[in-house]
Formats: structure tokens, C-alpha cells, sequence
């Protein structure tokens, strides 16, 4: 039977492809312009043709790529790309989790996850255990985000609650725990200067980053992100509810064992290579929600070009606004994630949503 | 309307039956030995006092919760056995709760419960569309369609969660107390649209708490009493005087009600002795 379709201007927003594509078309413009403009600006400003040259002849598509080939090639390129592997990787962890959790407040760094992955990645630094192999600090921070978020899971599950406060206690308390364990590994390095490291990268931070830890941070990540979009549609299924989900055919538990791995290989990775950079897995998928809507086929690729795109813009922010002075670049987007987070408890208030 | 068209080649009417089933929930048994086959074509409904089990039967009987004993069937196959996206075929669960913290549009929900029909990496197609936007209306939710579920209320919610599982097509369709959240207009509508659906050939089981609803609606009232099955067949059978007393502990007349030809129960007081009713 044929009824007016045509009707409000909702059911044209609809429509599916198009508005899809105009969402992920525009995000992706504006991931390449930050990664331009954060590869040009710095102490040696680059113009952007040069820039662009540069990425052009890294491509293979021109001969010659400049002369700031150097600056960019083995200072801002790897830099900004780690920002951008990291802020994708951190934004699609928190997608993911919200939806494991039925929460829009959970995030890696709320929940203790990121914590996770640092105390496991302090655990390896300081024992020296690094030496055995690049992939041991990865591998040690997947370890701890799994384990991290397993006890989160199990914690809310145990509790047959899925209350925002709930989460956010268990969060509280993980992080205090993995927060005195990562003291005490500290108290007991022995060379000071080394502790001083440790710390640097805990809070997260992206200065010196090389090809090395791009090509770290990189496959596993596409693994993780390509893996949970796979799975997107399961992620929908698992916003209803336990039990809808099943009854509406998702095999729920292995699903959610899946997106467990899944995430913490996500940000296990993000934390090797860039320490607990917080807040990005919360502000960027609400952004993109606000735009998209929650459903996941679209919010999760959107929200890992937009997260890209914020964390390159954040570590710009960090390098440039108070220079000389040190910003880490996890101090800025606790600056900006902070009030936002409240904004978000505040909003749940008022909507008298538990 | 999207009852399912008539399935050749499915001869059982009886496509799901609890065999015997027992729940024990912490240390307390919930069900005891608790048989029901549900019929093709007929509206079944649960009905009992409060922790009777009867949502606790509609969870089994949805492959939802594991019996500690017996055995659910869907077409002769334990429903343990079978894949989630499998039985989701055949069988639609419509639960109590429904709340949603995601800005999913009404829509967007009917359209999720066409997920066990969707292969694995298929896009949802015009056909989906189609059904979802059929079942919005026979669940009389589609002036709501593309509102976004957190702003409705709950009786809204629950139209939209009925769409979703029409929109699922299933054979068996399970609903705890569809009906409890709605106002008197949405209240005959759904229960009109039980009817009809029985009609086109599905199984109904719905959690129902007016006695009078179920009279009148269902062809077939289960009535549990201290997780047991107690009475089970026609209302005017199974929702006697005698019968209700000893399950609700409460004293009742059943007169005929001429204007909708169906038993009519009316509570006179709380059974305070034991057994006798005068």
C-alpha cells in the first residue's frame, strides 16, 4: 500500500546514502585541511603548498617533494599522524563502549580502561621488559584494557544495573586502584630521569612521536576499527537491551566478548603509543551523535574521521597556543573534555534520566 | 497489516511448547513443571497474581532464560539449540521495559527488528522499509514515526516496541503486558490488533493483568498460581469464581456480559477464610 512519503522534512533527512556520504565527505575535507594545517604550522612554518607537495610525493604522485621535505617527512608528518591514528582510534573506543554499556557516559578514560592500558604499559616500562621486543608495550597495554574492562563489565553486569552512576563509581574506583599501582611501580624505579619519562607519556603526550610508533599504533587499530564496523550493526541491536537484543536474534554474548577485544586492542593501542589521552572517546562520539544520530553505521566511521581530526587540531592547540610553554597535548583535551563531561551529567539530570 | 503470510509447508499448529519447564531464581522456585503449547492462530493469555511467574514463562518460552528443567520447543527443535538470529525469525519478544537513552527515531527501532531477516552485511533494502513502516502503522505508532523514542512517553515507547516486533514477521509472537502502560483507546487497539493477527495465523502469547481483557480478547487463558499452571483453556472455563479465589485469594462474581459477549469478572472482596466463597 502506498502512503505519502514525501511528508516531513525527518523522513527526507532519512534518506539514507546521500545524507551518509555529505556527512563522511565533509569530515574526511575536514581531516585532510587539520592535517595540512597541523603539518605547516610550527617553529619552521611550512606554507601549505609545500605541505601538500610533500604528502603528494610521500603518495608517489609527484617527483620531487620540496625543499621541506626533512621537517615534515621526519618531524610533523609522524606527529601529526599518530594524533590522527589515536584520536580515531580513541573516539571509536568510546563509541563502542557506550553502546556495550547502554551509556552515554562511559568513555576508555572514565571507566578505567585507559588505566588499564597505562598501569600494564608502566608495569612493562619499568621492569625494562620492553627490551624483549617493539610489541611488548602494545601488547602489555591491550592485556591491561582488556582486563580493565572486563572488571568493569562484569562489576555493571553483577549489578544488573546499568545506571550512569554506576558506571562512573566502578570508573572511580579502577582508576584509584590502577593509579596507586602505577605510583607505587614509579616509587620503585631507580633512575629518576627515567621515572620523569614514564610520566611525560602517562599523561599523553605526542611530542618526538617517529614512523615507529605510527607503524605501531597503525595495523592494529585498522584491525580494531574495520572489525567494529563490521559489527555496527550488532552495536545498534545491543542499544535495546539485553534481552531485545537477543530476541531480536544478536547472539549477545559472543558479540559482546568480540567488542570487548575489540575495543581494548583499540585503545590498548591508542595508549602505547600515546599514553592516556582522555576524553576524546567521550566529547568526539557525542558531537557526531548530535549530528547523526545514534545509529552506528554512520556514527562510527564519522566519529573516527572526526576524532582524527580533533586530536590533530588538540595537539596543534598544545604545540602553538601557549608556546613557549609545555602543553601536553592530553592536558588540552582534558581542558576541553572536562566541562563537556559535566555538561553531559548535567543534561542526563535535568532529563530526570536515572 | 503485516501478519506473516501464511508459511507453506509448516503443518505444525503448534509451533512452541514449554514442556515441564522449572525456574529456580536465587534458591526460590519460580516455575514448577509448568506445560504450554501454544496454538497457531490463537491469542494466549498469561494471567496470574503478582509473582505468579508469569513473565518469568514469557522469558522461557522467548529462549530469553534457561529452564533449570524441561525443555522449549520451536517446531519440535529445543530452542537452546537453535541460533538467536534463527529463532529470531519465528519468534518476537516484546518486553515490559522499553526504555532507551539513544536518540534512535521510532523508526529506526521497527526498522532493528528486522535484523534477523537481514544477511549478515546487507544494507536494510526498500522491502524493509516497507514492512517497517506497515508495521508503525498496524501498531498504531506511525504519528511518531520519526520523533526520537527518548522524548515519548512510555505508552508511546511501547506502540514502537510492538512495531518492532510485527516488523520482525514472526510466527510466535510474545508481549509482556502489552497493554499495561496505555491509555483506553491504544489499550482495544493493540488488543484489536492480537486478534487480528491471530487471525492472519500467528501464535500470541501476551502477559495480560485485567482478567476482564483476557475474557474478552484471548481465546485461551493460562492462569498461574504459585508457579504452577492452575487452569489452562477457554475463559469461560478457566476464569471461574473458584478458580480466581484460590489464585488471587479474592472473591468474584463471573456474570455474562451481554455487550461484549464474553465472561465478565467482578471483584467483591478480599477472601480472607480459606476455600469458601460465600
Amino acid at each position: 500500500m502506498k502512503t505519502s512519503v514525501a511528508a516531513s522534512p525527518a523522513r527526507r533527512a532519512r534518506r539514507g546514502p546521500p545524507r551518509a556520504a555529505i556527512v563522511l565527505t565533509g569530515l574526511t575535507a575536514l581531516l585532510l585541511v587539520v592535517v595540512v594545517a597541523a603539518v605547516s604550522l610550527g617553529p619552521i612554518p611550512v606554507p601549505p603548498r609545500d605541505t601538500v607537495l610533500v604528502l603528494l610525493h610521500r603518495l608517489g604522485v609527484v617527483a620531487s617533494a620540496g625543499q621541506y621535505e626533512l621537517v615534515v617527512e621526519t618531524i610533523r608528518l609522524p606527529r601529526v599522524l599518530v594524533a590522527l591514528v589515536v584520536g580515531a582510534a580513541l573516539a571509536v573506543a568510546g563509541t563502542v563502549m557506550q553502546a556495550l554499556f547502554r551509556n552515554p557516559l562511559a568513555d576508555p578514560g572514565v571507566t578505567g580502561v585507559s588505566s588499564g592500558a597505562a598501569a600494564a604499559s608502566v608495569l612493562v616500562l619499568a621492569t625494562g621488559a620492553t627490551v624483549l621486543g617493539r610489541w611488548v608495550l602494545p601488547a602489555a597495554a591491550f592485556v591491561g584494557a582488556l582486563a580493565a574492562l572486563v572488571v568493569v563489565h562484569l562489576v555493571a553486569a553483577a549489578r544488573r544495573d546499568r545506571s550512569a552512576s554506576t558506571l562512573l563509581l566502578i570508573g572511580i574506583a579502577l582508576n584509584a586502584l590502577l593509579g596507586a599501582v602505577i605510583s607505587a611501580v614509579l616509587a620503585n624505579v631507580p633512575d629518576d630521569r627515567d621515572v620523569r619519562g614514564i610520566v611525560f607519556w602517562l599523561n599523553g603526550d605526542l611530542v618526538a612521536r617517529t614512523w615507529e610508533h605510527v607503524a605501531l599504533a597503525l595495523p592494529p587499530v585498522c584491525v580494531g576499527v574495520v572489525g567494529v564496523l563490521l559489527l555496527s550493526r550488532d552495536l545498534n541491536m545491543l542499544l535495546l537491551g539485553e534481552s531485545a537484543a537477543r530476541s531480536s536474534g544478536v547472539d549477545v554474548l559472543r558479540t559482546r566478548r568480540l567488542l570487548l577485544t575489540l575495543a581494548a586492542l583499540i585503545t590498548g593501542s591508542a595508549v602505547a603509543v600515546a599514553g592516556a589521552i582522555g576524553f576524546v572517546g567521550l566529547v568526539v562520539p557525542h558531537v557526531i551523535r548530535l549530528v547523526v544520530g545514534p545509529d552506528h553505521r554512520l556514527l562510527l566511521p564519522a566519529a573516527a574521521l572526526f576524532g582524527g581530526s580533533f586530536l590533530v587540531l588538540a595537539d596543534l592547540g598544545a604545540r602553538m597556543l601557549l608556546s613557549p610553554v609545555v602543553l601536553q597535548t592530553g592536558t588540552l583535551t582534558a581542558l576541553i573534555g572536562a566541562p563537556v563531561f559535566l555538561l553531559l551529567v548535567l543534561r542526563r539530570g535535568r532529563r530526570g534520566a536515572r | 497489516m503485516t501478519g506473516p503470510p501464511p508459511r507453506h509447508g509448516a503443518p505444525d499448529d503448534l509451533p512452541l511448547v514449554a514442556e515441564e519447564v522449572s525456574v529456580v531464581i536465587d534458591g526460590r522456585p519460580v516455575l514448577v513443571d509448568v506445560t504450554v503449547r501454544v496454538r497457531t492462530g490463537e491469542v494466549m493469555a498469561l494471567v496470574g497474581p503478582n509473582g505468579a511467574g508469569k513473565s518469568t514463562l514469557l522469558s522461557v518460552l522467548a529462549g530469553l532464560r534457561r529452564p533449570e528443567g524441561g525443555d522449549v520447543r520451536l517446531d519440535g527443535t529445543p530452542t537452546r539449540s537453535l541460533r538467536p538470529r534463527v529463532l529470531a525469525r519465528s519468534l518476537a519478544h516484546v518486553p515490559q521495559d522499553t526504555a532507551l537513552d539513544f536518540e534512535f527515531t521510532s523508526r529506526q527501532v521497527v526498522l532493528l527488528g528486522r535484523h534477523p531477516h537481514l544477511r549478515r552485511f546487507a544494507p536494510v533494502g526498500p522491502e524493509d522499509e516497507r514492512i517497517a513502516d506497515q508495521a508503525l502503522r498496524d501498531a498504531g505508532a506511525d504519528r511518531w514515526s520519526d520523533q526520537e523514542v527518548t522524548t515519548l512517553s512510555g505508552g508511546e515507547r511501547q506502540l514502537v516496541h510492538i512495531a518492532k516486533a510485527l516488523a520482525q514477521e514472526p510466527r510466535v509472537l510474545l508481549l509482556d503486558e502489552p497493554v499495561a502502560a496505555l491509555d483506553l483507546r491504544h489499550q482495544l487497539h493493540v488488543l484489536r490488533l492480537l486478534r487480528e493477527l491471530a487471525r492472519r495465523g500467528t501464535a500470541v502469547v501476551a502477559v495480560l493483568h485485567d482478567l476482564n481483557q483476557a475474557a474478552r480478547f484471548c481465546d485461551r487463558v493460562a492462569l498461574l498460581h504459585q508457579g504452577g499452571l492452575l487452569a489452562d483453556g477457554p475463559p469461560e472455563l478457566t476464569l471461574t469464581r473458584e478458580n480466581i479465589a484460590v489464585a488471587y485469594g479474592v472473591r468474584v462474581v463471573v456474570r455474562h456480559d451481554p455487550d461484549t459477549r464474553s465472561p465478565r469478572v467482578v471483584p467483591l472482596d478480599i477472601d480472607e477464610g480459606s476455600g469458601d466463597t460465600r
